[in-house]
């Protein structure tokens, strides 16, 4: 049984179901999800079409990361989307600090994937 | 050798910036409020003084905002119990909430009035759970055929809200639907 693959499976799947659950809760229970965006995109677009916007970048990235091929940029994506959450919402970090887990479990994603003749195991 | 550098740099930089932000990040029910509301003193009997809200059902409780406070000044120290209002008028506005931290009296007033373009929903810490209060989440003080005590929770988007503090403490509320706009709370005896 090959343990590396299914760790790192496992690593994916994790990481994509931290993006695939918040676009599908955002369907039933948007006004939670909009709070986090920052007061500064506000206003850019109605709040409905920025969150499922945000929502369908969010599902592709997860569906991405899960396939396992090529993984390198969604999970830079990841990566820096979580930071970046966690970032312009630290009065929720009680809340949020899990992203800073997440973010570290796709940033090891997007090095194990890093393009390069060594290694690539994307 | 490069990739264990970066991991560690960033390592490093998160440890800085987390420990930066709990070094400042300090409660302002910790400090002494520096932005305190001194609205109206009447100390009258509140009618709403044991609930701990308007009332007891879980139906969004935006209301018209009419007796408030007429102005909101404010003061750089906290204020004694014997002098925390019943009633206080905190704004909404592009800043956030203004002022941000309010001291009322036990079974005081607060009302929130939307002044600005940005939606409001005024709700108990934390985000999105809304437990703060209580103890009860979002989706329990807000659904449909809740019966238990009136949430500190708009449980909606609305122009102005009003709710009765019926517990001492440190009430931490933000905009749910930007949760960047925060505030306190501090209930007195």
């Amino acid at each position: 049984m090959n343990l590396g693959g299914a760790a790192n499976f496992l690593l994916r799947a994790g990481v994509s179901f931290a993006f695939i659950y918040p676009p599908i809760d955002a369907l039933f229970d948007p006004y939670s999800w909009i709070g986090y965006f920052p007061k500064f995109m506000h206003g850019i677009a109605p709040d409905a079409v920025l969150l499922h916007t945000f929502g369908i970048v969010e599902v592709v990235i997860a569906l991405w990361i899960l396939s396992g091929k090529n993984i390198f940029w969604p999970s830079v994506s990841a990566t820096l989307i979580l930071l970046a959450i966690i970032l312009f919402n630290p009065q929720n970090f009680q809340i949020i600090f899990r992203d800073v887990a997440i973010a570290a479990a796709s940033f090891s994603l997007a090095l194990s994937a890093r393009p390069g003749p060594s290694q690539n195991r994307g | 050798m490069k990739i264990s550098s970066i991991v560690w740099a960033i390592i490093i930089i998160a440890a800085l910036g987390l420990g930066w932000y709990l070094y400042f990040s300090t409660s302002p029910a910790d400090s002494t409020p520096s932005n305190t509301a001194t609205a109206t003193d009447n100390n009258q009997n509140n009618p709403q003084n044991n609930a701990g809200a308007s009332s007891n059902t879980a139906a969004p409780t935006t209301t018209t905002a009419t007796d408030n406070a007429p102005n909101n000044s404010q003061q750089n120290a906290a204020v004694p119990s014997n002098a925390a209002p019943m009633q206080a008028t905190v704004t909404y506005g592009p800043n956030g909430f203004s002022p941000s931290t309010v001291t009322v009296k036990q079974g005081g007033v607060v009302t929130f009035v939307n002044q600005g373009d940005g939606r409001m929903w005024v709700a108990s810490g934390p985000h999105p759970t809304h437990e703060g209060y209580y103890g009860t989440t979002k989706n329990q003080h807000c659904a449909s055929g809740y019966g238990g005590p009136a949430p500190f929770d708009q449980c909606s988007i609305g122009a102005t809200y009003s709710f009765t503090f019926g517990k001492t403490g440190n009430w931490s509320y933000h905009n749910h639907v930007n949760a960047g706009d925060t505030g306190m709370i501090v209930v007195v005896p």
